[in-house]
């Protein structure tokens, strides 16, 4: 299992239902590698977890977090 | 579909096209003449046609290069079991003893051929067992 868990789900649907390929093209990447970090398969690199942050508007911290902290 | 799974797939089509070829080809011509049949790979030059961008979609992100990453080293690890711990060790060994010490002018192209076809092989396997482990049941 990840170390890193993700809020990206919930964050996607705090923000008007935004889809994968929206949240895709919006922080330049592929739809699949939206569904693989979505699912806890793939960890992405520093920047990108900040473009995520960026994205939503909010801290990386909130959209990925260790698994101990969110517990 | 993500282009470099497309890419892994294309090749190992391409692959199992080649082996029917040459197995229908060595029926007719016999062995050595059918290996004319390995010319299909050239068709793997068109794989950059993959890449060609449909839209906004990304083509290629962080991860794609990582699992590319990872392929192409496990290409070469096998590249070198498959012909260096084999024909410098085995292969010179066993032929040694039949007073042939040394490989053919003959087959050393071919051993070049079978290297890139390992390579590549090796590398379009990676790459599709990845997408699969980190996107299971959707196939990318």
């Amino acid at each position: 299992m990840p170390a890193i868990t993700n809020q990206i789900r919930r964050l996607r649907f705090e923000h008007g239902e935004m889809t994968q390929q929206d949240l895709a093209e919006r922080i330049g990447v592929a739809r699949q590698t939206i569904i693989a970090i979505e699912g806890g398969k793939y960890t992405p690199s520093l920047e990108l977890a900040f473009r995520f942050g960026r994205a939503f508007g909010v801290g990386v911290e909130d959209v990925f977090r260790w698994k101990e902290d969110s517990q | 579909m993500p282009p470099l799974y497309k890419e892994g797939i294309y090749w190992l089509v391409l692959l199992a096209l080649v082996a029917a070829a040459y197995l229908v080809l060595m029926i007719f011509i016999g062995p050595i003449r059918a290996m004319g049949a390995f010319g299909l790979f050239g068709l793997a030059g068109l794989q950059p046609l993959l890449y060609r961008k449909h839209g906004k979609a990304v083509v290629w992100d962080e991860r794609d290069t990582l699992i590319n990453y990872r392929a192409i080293i496990a290409g070469y690890g096998v590249l070198w079991l498959v012909f260096t711990l084999v024909p410098m060790s085995v292969w010179a060994f066993v032929y040694s003893f039949e007073g042939h010490s040394m490989i053919s002018v003959q087959i050393l192209p071919n051993l070049v051929m079978g290297g890139f076809i390992v390579i590549a092989t090796t590398r379009a396997v990676a790459i599709v067992v990845q997408y699969r482990l980190q996107n299971p049941g959707k196939g990318e």
